[in-house]
């Protein structure tokens, strides 16, 4: 039998951030903390899930703020021109109105740039597009280990 | 190799001063947009001051070869399967990619400018005297709009438009992906 359960006069321990909420009578709940045990109130098993399952809830949330912004973007867009966005669409709608020493496009050479780009031969196209995969797949989860030890140290530094 | 590879040949045409010309005047033009895009970044960054301290931060406390990795890969993926729908010659697949993949990258990409630009002005401009923030995006608008006249050198653009592609992606998805989540061990 621990020395504690015969002190009648218990002093004071920590303040228990769960202890409003946990249900469990107070002495028993000290008594099992000096014996290194703790109860597991609902509210600190919420917690518990809570930060668990925070990265998820946080991708979630993530990927609903991209949604909106794509929307949004797509949204605006065709408010703007009156149709869906397509290749179609003039960067410079302004251009048009111009004067035709300025609507001469052969003078920029990136589209012939980007015209000039090799195809990929159909063989290679499954290939072609498990690597493009593969690629974009890296980068996003390399930019959450990455940022997320950014975010780590910056907490630290705080 | 000869300069005709390294510089792209201006087309010349019936009338050689027009094409002159009209050069002049998209480099102009071109470095009015810059200064616009600058601009609209420095009003972005104060109607959204959260994502834009957030860009801020992925971008001082990322190492610069972790930034290009991370902007580079994705952005390779991207051209990648861009032109692997664009040979199909499919409409609904076109759309799909489209708004699924090139919308995000560009809303990505205009992430990283909020914090980009403002970046290069400060490196760019800034010695002893702190500018404002207004002239912090449009010096740096006007740098990358001074830079994009190299695409008349196609080979130096081709590369400077990865890097600097794969620097302002890496930047916003270091900034929409890397916040809050956990460190993995």
């Amino acid at each position: 039998m621990p020395p504690a359960m015969h002190q009648p006069d218990l002093p004071p321990g920590p303040p228990d951030p769960y202890e409003s909420q946990s249900g469990h009578d107070d002495l028993v709940v000290r008594a099992l903390g000096l014996e290194g045990l703790y109860a597991c109130p609902p509210a600190l098993l919420a917690a518990i899930l809570a930060e668990q399952t925070r990265p998820a809830w946080s991708l979630g949330r993530r990927a609903l703020a991209l949604a909106a912004g794509v929307l949004l973007a797509v949204g605006s867009v065709t408010a703007l021109t009156g149709r869906l966005p397509s290749t179609d669409t003039p960067l410079l709608p302004a251009l048009s109105a111009a004067p035709g020493v300025l609507q001469r496009a052969d003078v920029l050479p990136t589209a012939d740039l980007l015209a000039q780009a090799p195809p990929i031969d159909g063989r290679l196209a499954p290939f072609a597009a498990a690597l493009a995969a593969v690629l974009l797949a890296g980068g996003v989860l390399l930019a959450r280990r990455w940022g997320a030890a950014n975010h780590e140290r910056a907490r630290e530094t705080l | 190799m000869t300069i005709q590879v390294l510089v792209a040949p201006v087309v010349v045409a019936q009338a050689p001063g027009e094409t002159l010309l009209a050069v002049l005047l998209y480099v102009v033009l071109g470095l009015l947009v810059a200064a616009g895009v600058g601009a609209a970044v420095a009003t972005l960054r104060v109607i959204l001051p959260g994502l834009a301290n957030a860009a801020d931060g992925a971008l001082r406390d990322t190492r610069g070869r972790r930034l290009f990795l991370v902007g580079v890969l994705p952005l390779l993926g991207v051209a990648l399967l861009t032109q692997l729908v664009a040979q199909t010659n499919q409409q609904t697949l076109g759309t799909l990619v489209g708004v699924l993949l090139l919308v995000p990258t560009g809303l990505l990409i205009v992430l990283g400018l909020l914090a980009a630009l403002p970046h290069l002005g400060e490196r760019l401009l800034e010695r002893e005297r702190p500018r404002s923030p207004l002239a912090r995006a449009v010096g740096g608008g006007v740098a990358l709009g001074l830079a994009a006249t190299t695409m008349w050198m196609p080979p130096f653009f081709a590369l400077l438009l990865l890097l600097l592609g794969g620097w302002l992606l890496g930047i916003g998805l270091l900034t929409a992906l890397g916040r809050r989540s956990p460190v993995v061990p």
